[in-house]
């Protein structure tokens, strides 16, 4: 069925004021859903991809749309708008945030999506979610037993979770620091074929102290990190023999999935090509 | 449920069910035709409406996330009978081909000029992405914004 012919199914929808009201709202019901910006759910729901009995509408929450600047972090509320958080200039600082607003998805659609939502969706289209995994971002959530905060990868890993996200926090930059991000994506649409993110942090010595790598498709279509290529930089210096050798990790430790977009070695090739260029954007910058 | 939100500065209180987009409610108990269902899946833009003056596709926003919201399609641009310059613009430069989409396309031009007294061309560009239009006539819309952010049509 051609979805635009489609309507929404019946439902019901809660529209709480509080994080706490919507928590209470979330484990009432068993088949109940968050809805954030409505990028994702709304379409899913409308292709019947998912049946929730009733959405909780969190953009009455107005408690969890800021960005703050903590202890050499960046905290981020989960109902901030992405375009909200592409235009703040402490967050502009990260070149991946540059290059993510440059790449990503019409601006209409960074209008309406949420950094909490972006995550929640847990997607292989969530440009977002790559780029806050190789910066080993942390989230807060509310769950039954109150909150507790989370690595976003160890949030990824586990399927189940029922909270509500509310904080996302990521590092600030600093000038030891550069993170990156690239994506190949077909000419009439931001969808990534494949994307990934690179993340270093390096001492006076040049020496590499903290390394990031995430892809969109990483490990069978989902967004994760592929920490067999972080190993090997993690201590090295920064050069392009490093990063050469880094490509070639990344060639057998990614498996990227096929689709009707592109077959699993054509992302495999893309993703080694995105990371060389910026493994060597990175050596210009931070390389000894 | 009831909600309240204006639509091109007419105050609405509307009765709507909870699977109810705000493009059913503007096109079936408003009668506010120029939003249309272009892909209902957030690619296209035909569907754009500014909610408190932010771009949005009023086909993957609920009704009720309207609530208290301030709506603006391209019915609401003219005053006093009078075409916006943006509009004007559009016939003049003749960025029209079959039409479906610029209601959309105006509507997310009047975003950025709003946002944005002189953006730059990449900006213009940039903007624009968010419309599909299937004849291609985007370096005519361009052309359109242009004109109106260099103070070229009235």
């Amino acid at each position: 069925m051609f979805p635009s012919l489609l309507r929404l199914p019946e439902l019901d929808v809660l529209t709480p004021e509080t994080v706490s009201e919507a928590a209470k709202m979330l484990f009432r019901r068993s088949d109940a859903e968050f809805v954030a910006g409505g990028t994702d759910i709304i379409a899913k729901i409308k292709m019947r991809e998912m049946r929730p009995g009733v959405l909780i509408d969190l953009s009455g929450i107005r408690e969890l749309d800021y960005i703050k600047v903590q202890k050499r972090m960046i905290k981020v509320g989960a109902m901030t708008p992405l375009a909200k958080l592409f235009s703040n200039r402490y967050v502009r600082k990260h070149q991946a945030f540059k290059a993510l607003e440059e790449k990503f998805a019409p601006p209409i659609i960074a209008n309406m999506a949420t950094v909490g939502g972006s995550i929640a969706t847990r997607s292989l289209v969530s440009d977002l979610l790559v780029v806050l995994l190789a910066m080993d971002s942390s989230i807060r959530l509310l769950g039954r037993r109150g909150h507790q905060t989370m690595k976003l990868d160890r949030f990824l890993a586990r399927k189940n979770i029922r909270a509500l996200i509310t904080e996302v926090s990521l590092p600030a930059p600093s000038p030891n620091l550069i993170t990156l991000f690239d994506k190949i994506h077909p000419s009439n649409s931001r969808y990534p074929l494949a994307s990934i993110s690179l993340c270093l942090k390096v001492d006076k010595r040049g020496r590499i102290t903290y390394a990031g790598v995430a892809a969109n498709c990483a490990r069978n279509g989902e967004p994760s990190r592929i920490t067999r290529v972080e190993r090997l930089m993690l201590g090295k210096k920064l050069t392009e023999d490093l990063v050469e050798d880094a490509v070639k990790r990344l060639q057998t430790s990614a498996q990227p999935h096929a689709d009707f977009m592109a077959p699993d070695w054509y992302r495999l090739e893309a993703l080694a090509t995105l990371f060389r260029r910026m493994g060597m954007k990175a050596v210009k910058a931070l390389g000894v | 449920m009831k909600i309240r939100l204006q639509v091109n500065g007419v105050k609405h209180e509307v009765e709507l069910e909870g699977h109810e987009r705000l493009i059913d409610v503007l096109r079936e108990k408003l009668g506010v035709k120029s939003v249309k269902e272009g892909c209902g899946t957030g690619e296209c833009g035909m569907c754009a409406v500014l909610v408190n003056g932010t771009p949005m596709l009023s086909c993957l926003m609920l009704a009720v996330q309207a609530r208290g919201k301030k709506i603006t399609t391209v019915e609401g641009l003219e005053e006093d009978g009078k075409l916006h310059p943006l509009q004007k613009a559009f016939i003049e430069t003749g960025a029209v081909q079959c039409g479906f989409c610029i209601p959309g396309a105006i509507i997310v031009a009047k975003g950025l000029i709003d946002r944005k007294r002189r953006p730059s061309r990449d900006e213009i560009r940039r903007a624009l992405r968010s419309v599909l239009c299937r004849c291609g006539s985007y370096l005519m819309f361009e052309e359109a914004v242009q004109m109106v952010v260099e103070g070229r049509v009235e």
